[in-house]
């Protein structure tokens, strides 16, 4: 295990403070996230996954360290800047974040409307096939507000992917769904990775997901991060890890009755 | 006394900051209209949305507003012999100071609050947030439009406000009191001031459109993202916004009229 980042990761956070309100929420987070790895950033409420999602993103600014995103250091450009750096990035956020003025159609079409040259036709194809990678065909005039929230977390996920990002970063995907949505949303997280080669990073209190898509895991501890393999995390002689993963575990037991990734769909992804 | 002046200096301070800082995002909008490419199909939906979607309730105030002062008008001008007047000074106070105004209110409490809360939920649920992390600036889809379109409503609604009132006041004068039809249109046409009175009511209006399509996207897009955060920004929206008109109407008043 170590706290310090990988010179070859694809995003890297090197020494990172950031406190709200004068609450400290990381104080020196060191970590890095492979390419085309799936990362997950695990911790508590409050442990502060979300805001380094956030820190990546450039929607938050941290009081002093740096955040590498494919060898930009996002918090030494401007905000005009970032754009330029978020078009490698697509963000799942935990609420969706969908425009609830527009269709699900709509809302995965945005994004290619505003940024590719593609004829209406084009465009509606693509939007079409992103849908049915999801398992949304038949969603596409719906409204945000008529949907479920395993619908609103894989609308989110498609319209993140509806550019083809380098990188896709997901807030608390399994957060407020039936085990089966669960596994469908897991499921279609590790079939993006593995067919699209797309580096993952997943913020999540989800420990038995966590243990079966992860190939690393950036473990928060009172401001820190703690980053390994699952098998080097389930080795560790640190007892809070033990007790977190353990516990985890136990309520995953509680609400989530099997092992097994559910595929939804068997056809390529995208 | 010392207290007191420390926290009238403190609450100067952040006046000043907080004038600083629209003034700021004024600049904003300003350089997203300039900013390729056109929002055309945002700026018509919300020409609908504040615009089209008032006119009931425009209509139905003006004709009120123009009924009262036909009665309160009346009664006053009977006393003189000058009811023949009555469609100049209903007209006038209209044209003038009533339509601008009153518009101005009735457009915050209906269309600012919205705009206000409608900014302010999509903050607190993260789409603007969205937006930027799909590289797409919501200041310019999102709050120019928005605010853009409520500049262009605001004379128009107030145009609309007027010809009710004057519709409203001509019913109760004419119809009511019967004062001559030809008299209360005659004196209106002939003591209306173009200059004077239809510009000036138009560049009230445009003002009283800047200062609310401002302050309502301002309150909306810097608003905390809790629900009681929302309801502030939209409360303040209507405070803030109906004290600036009546301040900005005093001032252009006295400066347009000199």
């Amino acid at each position: 295990m170590t706290a310090e980042p990988e010179a070859a990761a694809h995003v890297v956070l090197d020494d990172v403070h950031l406190a709200f309100a004068g609450r400290a929420v990381l104080r020196g987070v060191r970590c890095g996230f492979p390419r085309g790895k799936i990362s997950v950033i695990l911790g508590g409420s409050g442990a502060g996954k979300t805001t380094i999602l956030r820190l990546i993103g450039g929607l938050v600014r941290p009081q002093s360290g740096r955040v590498v995103v494919d060898g930009v250091d996002v918090c030494a450009v401007r905000e005009a800047d970032l754009y330029a750096v978020r078009d490698r990035i697509g963000m799942m956020f935990q609420g969706g974040a969908l425009l609830d003025s527009l269709t699900v159609f709509d809302n995965l079409a945005l994004p290619l409307r505003e940024h590719t040259r593609r004829s209406e036709g084009e465009i509606v194809a693509e939007v079409r096939r992103s849908l049915a990678a999801v398992g949304l065909a038949d969603a596409e005039a719906l409204l945000p507000g008529q949907l479920s929230g395993g619908m609103i977390k894989r609308t989110a996920l498609a319209r993140a992917l509806v550019l083809r990002p380098e990188i896709l970063l997901c807030d608390e995907p399994f957060s407020g769904l039936d085990p089966i949505s669960v596994k469908r949303i897991e499921g279609l997280l590790c079939r993006i990775n593995a067919e699209l080669g797309v580096t993952m990073l997943v913020s999540s209190h989800h420990v038995r997901s966590t243990m079966r898509m992860a190939d690393r895991i950036v473990l928060l501890v009172g401001g820190r991060a703690v980053t390994g393999t699952p098998a080097q995390l389930r080795a560790s002689d640190d007892p809070w890890i033990h007790e977190f993963l353990d516990d985890g575990d136990a309520e995953g037991r509680l609400s989530d009755d099997g092992g097994e990734v559910l595929e939804p769909e068997t056809r390529p992804i995208l | 006394m010392s207290d007191f002046l420390r926290r009238f200096g403190a609450w100067c301070v952040a006046f000043v900051e907080e004038l600083g800082r629209i003034t700021l995002f004024a600049a904003r909008i300003l350089r997203a209209v300039v900013t390729p490419p056109p929002r055309l199909r945002p700026f018509l939906d919300e020409i609908y949305n504040l615009g089209v979607l008032s006119l009931v309730i425009i209509c139905v105030c003006g004709g009120a507003v123009g009924m009262v002062l036909a009665l309160q008008g009346y009664d006053t001008l009977v006393r003189f012999g000058a009811e023949e007047s009555l469609g100049a000074v209903i007209g006038l106070s209209l044209i003038r100071e009533l339509g601008p105004v009153l518009t101005a209110l009735l457009t915050t409490g209906r269309a600012g609050s919205a705009t206000a809360a409608e900014i302010g939920a999509m903050v607190r649920t993260e789409q603007l947030d969205g937006l930027r992390m799909m590289s797409i600036d919501p200041m310019h889809l999102v709050v120019t439009p928005k605010a853009l379109a409520m500049i262009a409503v605001m004379p128009l609604l107030s145009a609309l406000f007027i010809v009710s009132g004057l519709a409203g006041g001509y019913a109760v004068g004419v119809g009511l009191k019967g004062v001559d039809a030809g008299a209360y249109w005659s004196s209106l046409e002939a003591n209306v001031v173009f200059r004077d009175d239809i510009v000036g009511s138009f560049l009230k209006a445009g003002v009283f459109g800047v200062i609310v399509g401002l302050v309502s996207t301002y309150r909306g897009f810097t608003c905390t993202p809790t629900a009681t955060g929302v309801s502030r920004a939209t409360t303040s929206t209507v405070v803030v916004s109906s004290v600036a008109v009546l301040i900005a109407d005093y001032f252009i008043t006295a400066l347009w009229g000199s």
